[in-house]
């Protein structure tokens, strides 16, 4: 019983660490317009960020405090190849930075490791409900900041730079705002991936985790902070509850495990045809005119 | 360094990207939005290749021959069940559904041959020297086979009606269909085209290094950066891309770069400082970078497809 209760509260963590990302995601893509395919960049840079930083005898907080930072860095840094160009070509591009970065991880042994990874030695106590905690916080933060007008800005630029740019909003700072801010809350994702795994490799870098992370964005509803949050808990559900199946029938853990991709990509692709606004739509309001005030 | 053999590289890995660029470079412009899939095709005619080759024991040449042939198929099929219902919707959703059936395939070929690499039945035979560089004979193959794959695309581009068609829809959709062009027809031909030269430049690849389901993963932002440079839509574009990609990676690491650090920073790096192969890749996601920020409409003018 005390194996199971233990359980639960790590698959509560990992879960709020997959929706921290999910969150940061739809901040740039549901209501940013921004198709960052290199999401995972900010994991990467958080998680080695703060394992560094403890492995050079900095306190828990401010290791915490230097991946959120480099995540910032990250994210502003990506924000200055925006531009104005196209989902697709965006996409691509920063595709490519997150390999960069992880080719990078890879490499420079002296750094990160290299292939063998980097271990965090330190434990910090309580930290699920820590976890857990900062993603209710985050929903709640992220809820206030779309009723605001920045959030009533950036939805604007996700429909087309011309209208804001019009209205004498400056498009390309509020990119790189909402890029930074994605940046932290991913790099604070990946600053609680290292400490809870207690370990970080280029393994955990692939592009397939940022599609990953996509999947739950799409299939819950780009837009909707409800739909992220249902899109995580069903993505998050399916990938453990598939894991137990492999004792029930006979079949490779490996062959399982790509299984479950094939299903994801499945899922992206039915979503995307069929319902492209996902479980959840985002609720849209409509201004209307007063009879008797048109004219 | 030795150029010879720089160049025999740079060629061979010109023109398999190539191949797998010339489909990927007309959806792109037909139907305006980046098939991520695209390479995946490439991989899984790769593994229809080996099952004809080894799995059934038939000739190498008459397996590639049917493996492109029946991608070439299933290419058209992918069009009219997914990507069909996207021709009016703006190029994000359509992108995110080729996400995850690349996804869906990688994964699919991984569940039914496992992580493993397999080889093709070819004999080995020795390889020969040019001119100082190394050649071996399934290289030499390779370029011939490109060579006249490629032939035949331009002699079908330039002399059949469809080959018409395809120009015109490329350059202009709506004005093409105002003089009489059946576009969906023209875009079946380009997905049945593009996607059989994708499934012989995978199988080619893997004759080349070796065929494992997460070859894909290596290809598709070198895929990309061959169409970026060429210009979107621009076929004879997407060669020269090809080119120049081969040639960057290929010097690129070839290079001694230790006197430019000299002269550039004042280093004093005494002998060679060469980019660590692993850096391979990192050359041409870089590339993408630079191209993607300096020049997006590619470094050719667009003209013609």
């Amino acid at each position: 019983m005390e194996q199971l209760a233990s359980f639960g509260v790590y698959l509560m963590a990992t879960t709020s660490i997959s929706f921290l990302l999910a969150v940061s995601l739809n901040l740039q893509v549901g209501q940013c317009g921004l198709v960052n395919f290199g999401q995972v960049v900010f994991l990467t840079v958080g998680a080695y960020g703060t394992a560094i930083a403890l492995e050079a005898g900095a306190g828990t907080l401010a290791s915490v405090a230097w991946g959120v930072g480099t995540g910032i860095a990250a994210g502003l840094l990506m924000s200055l190849t925006v531009r104005n160009m196209s989902g697709t070509y965006w996409g691509i591009l920063s595709l490519s930075l997150a390999e960069i970065v992880r080719i990078i991880a890879l490499n420079e042994q002296w750094l990160t490791g290299g292939a063998n990874g980097i271990s965090v030695t330190i434990s910090v106590a309580n930290l699920p409900w820590i976890i857990f905690g900062t993603a209710v916080v985050v929903v709640l933060l992220l809820r206030v900041l779309a009723a605001s007008p920045f959030g009533r800005t950036i939805r604007m630029i996700r429909e087309g730079d011309r209208l804001p740019a019009a209205l004498g909003k400056n498009v390309l700072l509020f990119k790189m705002e909402t890029m930074a801010l994605g940046g932290a809350i991913g790099g604070l994702a990946g600053s609680y991936y290292a400490l809870m795994q207690r370990y970080m490799s280029p393994d955990d870098a692939k592009p397939i985790e940022t599609f990953i992370v996509w999947a739950m964005a799409v299939l819950g509803g780009r837009g909707n902070v409800w739909g992220i949050v249902l899109g995580t808990i069903l993505v998050q559900a399916f990938y453990t509850g598939t894991r137990f199946l492999t004792g029930l029938i006979d079949i490779e853990a490996d062959t399982m495990a790509a299984l479950r991709l094939v299903t994801i990509g499945v899922l992206i692709i039915l979503v995307m045809m069929f319902r492209p606004e996902g479980l959840l739509p985002e609720r849209r309001r409509l201004y209307r005119l007063n009879k008797g005030e048109a004219g | 360094m030795n150029v010879a053999q720089v160049v025999v590289n740079s060629l061979i890995t010109a023109s398999e990207l190539g191949l797998i660029g010339i489909g990927l470079t007309l959806t792109f412009s037909l139907l305006k939005f980046g098939n991520f899939a695209h390479v995946e095709t490439a991989v899984a005619g790769a593994y229809l290749a080996w099952v004809f080759n080894v799995g059934l024991g038939w000739n190498f040449g008459l397996s590639l021959a049917l493996a492109a042939l029946i991608m070439g198929c299933a290419g058209v099929l992918i069009d009219r069940s997914i990507f069909r219902v996207f021709r009016a919707s703006s190029d994000i959703p359509p992108m995110i559904a080729s996400l995850g059936l690349a996804i869906a395939i990688r994964y699919s070929i991984q569940a039914i041959f496992g992580p493993h690499f397999l080889r093709y039945d070819f004999g080995i035979a020795p390889g020969v020297q040019i001119a100082g560089a190394f050649i071996t004979r399934q290289q030499i193959w390779i370029l011939a086979i490109v060579a006249c794959a490629m032939l035949a695309f331009h002699l079908l581009l330039q002399y059949t009606s469809i080959g018409k068609a395809m120009r015109a829809t490329s350059t202009n959709p709506e004005l093409a269909q105002a003089s009489g062009v059946n576009t969906e027809r023209v875009i079946a031909w380009v997905w049945f085209l593009g996607t059989a030269f994708a499934g012989l430049g995978g199988a080619l690849v893997a004759w080349d290094t070796q065929l494992v389901p997460d070859l894909g993963f290596n290809i598709v932002i070198p895929a990309f950066c061959v169409v970026l440079i060429g210009g979107v839509g621009s076929i004879y574009g997407a060669l020269l891309g090809a080119l120049v990609v081969g040639f960057t990676v290929n010097v690129g690491v070839a290079v001694n770069f230790a006197p430019l650090i000299n002269w550039i920073g004042g280093g004093d790096i005494v002998g060679t400082f060469r980019l660590p192969p692993d850096y391979k890749p990192a050359i041409i996601y870089a590339a993408v970078v630079l191209v993607l920020l300096l020049r997006p409409s590619g470094l050719m003018r667009r003209e013609m497809a």
